[in-house]
């Protein structure tokens, strides 16, 4: 390295800061400093830019002691928070933006839930169910087996876990079976057993009385209790009540005076 | 990132800050004005700086593209971009150095070409490393040596005039 080199280099050199480390010019420091601490190899300092980077160093440390002196307005710092205080919402940073996305997502999985919950009694609600089951009976159906025989349909509607004869009402047994069905209530299984009341039937109709029997638990906000539930759904007269943990409902085209004899 | 407080932050930062901006424009209120409105800054925006390590960049970044926006509106200067440092560097004669005031050194900052300010007060105040002042001026460290070297040469000029005739010139690009 030349010494008009090392000039070029140190020229941007600032004694006493963080450049006094920086390899970059680390050679150059060779060259003209004698105060510096030289390995086995360094050259000779040049006592011409030696004298040219004294004087570059006084006069770099003039300088910039002008730029360290300028004074600070004595209200800057309070200003300033003031300012922050009075103004600006506080940055979200990430811990806090952390604590806000877990609440977020906390009450989306709540609102979920929640959603979740009502749609769940809204969907299982017991005038639905009734809705749903009487449509059954009064469109077109097929029944699982066809057979006058309640010993058969309570064989039948053990094997499949249904709700069988042992829950039965006691009155239903003057009717004629003619079958049944298990029909599907959000996963859960429903009897459907078709009986005759012996009123004369319509062309194409084999059954004409109806008694569903679901676990309470599946419907939602159904009859308590043994008291009967009168209500007219479609063309259907219908009864329900509860018993023993089951959900009954009778139902049967025309008015409620038929049901009565079954009750 | 858990980054420091906003007081902290000010505590540490808003003397270099205030200063840089002071070499700048050589005005009190404006220097305030800047100072304040890199913290503002900060404040709305600061969350986005994942690495604290960059905070102090960060800032002073902020500060000068402020100061370019603000100077931008009120006049344009030419500009010539340098991609090799071609003179070498006149030392500024101690003498003269010592003589002078700050209002004249700064002053005398003022005079010389506006993109060479930036590079020549970050220089002088040695908040910043050279790579450092690359990132604040966003450009490369060869350019940031090209322009101190043309800044600190029209500064040693103006320096030089202000002390033997008292008066400072403008150097013309």
């Amino acid at each position: 390295m030349t010494p008009e080199e090392a000039k070029r280099i140190l020229a941007l050199y600032r004694p006493g800061s963080a450049d006094q480390d920086d390899p970059e010019f680390a050679d150059a420091l060779d060259l003209a400093d004698p105060g510096r601490r030289r390995g086995a190899g360094a050259p000779q300092v040049d006592p011409q830019l030696s004298r040219w980077f004294r004087e570059h160093c006084t006069a770099y440390l003039a300088v910039r002691g002008k730029f360290q002196d300028i004074q600070l307005p004595a209200a800057l710092k309070d200003q300033i928070l003031a300012e922050y205080k009075s103004h600006v919402t506080p940055p979200v940073r990430s811990s806090s933006r952390r604590l806000v996305l877990a609440c977020v997502a906390g009450v989306l999985v709540m609102a979920s839930l929640l959603t979740t919950f009502f749609v769940h009694r809204a969907q299982h609600q017991f005038a639905l169910y009734r809705q749903r089951v009487v449509a059954k009976a009064l469109n077109f159906y097929s029944m699982d087996i066809q057979t006058n025989s309640l010993a058969a349909i309570n064989t039948y509607l053990a094997e499949r876990g249904a709700p069988n004869g042992s829950a039965f009402p006691p009155s239903i047994k003057t009717a004629e079976p003619v079958g049944c069905a298990v029909i599907d209530w959000h996963g859960k299984p429903v009897t459907m057993v078709c009986f005759k009341s012996g009123k004369a039937l319509e062309p194409g109709q084999v059954a004409d009385l109806w008694l569903f029997v679901a676990d309470k638990g599946d419907v939602v906000d159904g009859p308590e209790g043994t008291s009967k539930a009168i209500a007219q759904e479609d063309r259907m007269a219908t009864a329900a009540w509860s018993q023993d943990g089951k959900l009954y409902m009778l139902g049967t085209v025309g008015d409620q005076s038929v049901l009565q004899k079954y009750l | 990132m858990t980054g420091p407080s906003f007081e902290s932050l000010v505590a540490e930062f808003y003397q270099p800050l205030y200063k840089f901006a002071y070499s700048l424009t050589r005005m009190e209120a404006d220097a305030c004005d800047l100072t304040q409105q890199t913290f503002y800054v900060w404040a709305t925006k600061g969350y986005q700086v994942r690495d604290p390590a960059k905070t102090k960049t960060w800032l002073f970044t902020t500060l000068h593209r402020a100061f370019l926006q603000r100077r931008r509106k009120e006049n344009r200067f030419p500009h010539h971009e340098l991609v090799e440092s071609d003179t070498a560097l006149p030392v500024v004669d101690p003498v003269t150095a010592e003589g002078l005031d700050g209002a004249q050194v700064l002053e005398a900052l003022g005079r010389i070409e506006e993109h060479y300010q930036s590079a020549v007060a970050l220089f002088y105040l040695e908040d910043c490393s050279y790579k450092e002042i690359a990132e604040v001026l966003d450009v490369p460290i060869g350019t940031v040596k090209s322009r101190l070297t043309r800044g600190l040469g029209q500064l040693k000029e103006m320096l030089s005039s202000s002390g033997s005739s008292g008066r400072i010139g403008k150097v013309q690009p």
